[in-house]
């Protein structure tokens, strides 16, 4: 396929199919590796209209890149056109009540812009992750408890469907790992910033203990973060070999007060995958656990001295390995508690197995309407 | 501090990058120089991102990528491969005792770092 047609219509500097270009674009945070054919650097609707066009009559298959971050493979290659969204990064309009952006902003500076309003979905790479890949997996963060997920927060999305049309959407795209279309931008709510907060960081040596204070903390409306650290992931971070539980307060019950000090416990939080990586603990996973089985997923946890952390508040957890071969353990016993694979990060390439067959039909046949020629993103999550 | 081997490709560095911000491009990005390293790719690639741009601030493995951009340099320059603002900088220091050639001149109009 020659490049000179993408060369005439976004221009030289925005399109690349050399070598170190593809190869870089093969693969994303997943480490899956496949192949790349040329890279777009989106920069106007119309463009990104005429792609998906000429990409429609030549059978072509674009993938949708924000940050690279996914830990799934949604943005893995297979011969494919990558289009890095990263150039798309304007905020359109801001209100009191919404924002307008591009789907290559960067939730950080989204916010950074917000002053006494912000974006409440939080998730630990808030500094890299873009609001068109959190679109992508209905992202959510360490307030989930009080504002819930992506989907929440979205009012409208902008897209170009695998047909070329450019309609808007309301918040049933969200999720869809761009099997349907290319976002082109998104109407999100915003909230007022919150003034008045304190936090805890409560150590315990007995598991009981944790689930009791968890369960006592989840019925406290001012709860508003509850997040966990098991006594492995504590050892391999350097704590105090004790398990932890780090809560956030709306208002001035927790003992934590000064703003500075609550962000350096919640930097000591978001370093936690930083110094399990260092020890090799490369691969997070994201299972969802029913509330009546997450003792018995701890103690399986403990057992087997798999290092955990996570939102414990929402019956998620982050259990982390150094060899992909040990997660086959993990779905099994994920399944066998009738919990969720990959309820947080996605679905991508590497959990395709593990998505239930009704969420298969629906998102198929959404397919089929939006993306009949299958162009976009091609053998992701289904 | 560690090799590129230790890169989990996780994108944090992004973070680090403000040649990304501007130009989109993950190529000048830690995670990029990391994956053409880790492919043995020798490229003049490895000339445009100044070092002080690419920090192990954000990276959870603590890869040192400026040390290993700085070894990619040294093999590009045995095997021939530079550009001409490289060999012209290396000549200025050379002649001038400073990157940027006569400051007599005063017309400096390129910047190297």
């Amino acid at each position: 396929m020659s490049i000179t047609w993408f060369e005439n219509l976004v221009g030289k500097e925005n399109v690349s199919d050399e070598i170190v270009d593809r190869e870089v674009y093969s693969t994303d945070a997943s480490q899956i590796k496949g192949k790349c054919d040329k890279i777009i650097w989106a920069t106007e609707v119309k463009h990104l209209h005429q792609i998906v066009l000429y990409a429609k009559r030549n059978k072509l298959d674009l993938i949708a890149r924000g940050a690279g971050t996914n830990l799934v493979g949604s943005c893995v290659p297979d011969n494919s056109i990558v289009i890095d969204f990263s150039k798309m990064n304007k905020i359109i309009a801001l209100t009191s009540n919404y924002v307008v952006v591009e789907p290559g902003v960067i939730l950080d500076d989204l916010n950074s812009v917000l002053r006494d309003k912000f974006f409440p979905i939080q998730p630990e790479d808030s500094t890299s992750c873009t609001i068109g890949g959190m679109i992508g997996i209905n992202s959510t963060g360490f307030y989930e408890k009080k504002y819930g997920r992506m989907k929440d927060w979205v009012l409208e999305v902008e897209m170009i469907d695998g047909n070329g049309r450019l309609k808007k959407y309301g918040n049933e795209i969200v999720g869809k790992e761009g099997i349907l279309g290319l976002i082109t931008s998104v109407k999100l709510k915003i909230t007022d910033k919150i003034n008045e907060r304190s936090m805890n960081v409560l150590k315990y040596d007995k598991l009981n203990d944790v689930l009791n204070k968890v369960n006592e903390l989840k019925s406290n409306q001012e709860v508003i973060a509850i997040e966990f650290i098991n006594l492995d992931a504590a050892k391999l971070a350097g704590l105090e070999e004790r398990y932890y539980l780090i809560v956030e307060y709306l208002g001035f019950e927790g003992g934590v007060r000064d703003l500075n000090e609550m962000g350096r416990l919640w930097h000591i939080r978001k370093k936690i995958f930083h110094k399990l990586a260092s020890n090799s603990y490369v691969y997070l996973e994201d299972p969802l656990i029913p509330q009546e089985n997450l003792a018995e997923f701890l103690y399986y946890l403990e057992t087997k001295k798999i290092p955990c952390y996570g939102p414990i508040g929402t019956n998620v957890l982050y259990p982390c390995f150094s060899n992909r071969d040990e997660i086959k353990e993990l779905y099994d016993t994920v399944l066998k508690l009738r919990g969720v694979i990959g309820s947080r990060q996605g679905i991508g390439l590497l959990k395709k197995n593990y998505l239930n067959e009704v969420m298969k039909e629906e998102l198929r046949n959404l397919k089929e309407q939006m993306d009949p020629m299958h162009i976009m993103n091609k053998g992701k999550v289904i | 501090m560690a090799g590129v081997d230790k890169c989990i490709l996780c994108g944090k560095c992004r973070a680090d990058s403000a040649l990304l911000k501007v130009t989109g491009k993950e190529i000048l990005t830690a995670r990029g120089k990391a994956l053409l390293i880790m492919k043995g790719i020798l490229d003049k690639i490895f000339y445009i991102d100044p070092l002080n741009d690419i920090t192990v601030r954000s990276c959870p493995t603590n890869v040192e990528i400026s040390e290993e951009v700085r070894k990619q340099r040294e093999r590009l320059v045995e095997n021939g491969i530079e550009t001409k603002a490289n060999r012209r900088m290396i000549d200025n220091i050379r002649e001038f005792g400073n990157p940027y050639g006569s400051l007599e001149k005063k017309d400096i109009k390129e910047v190297y770092s």
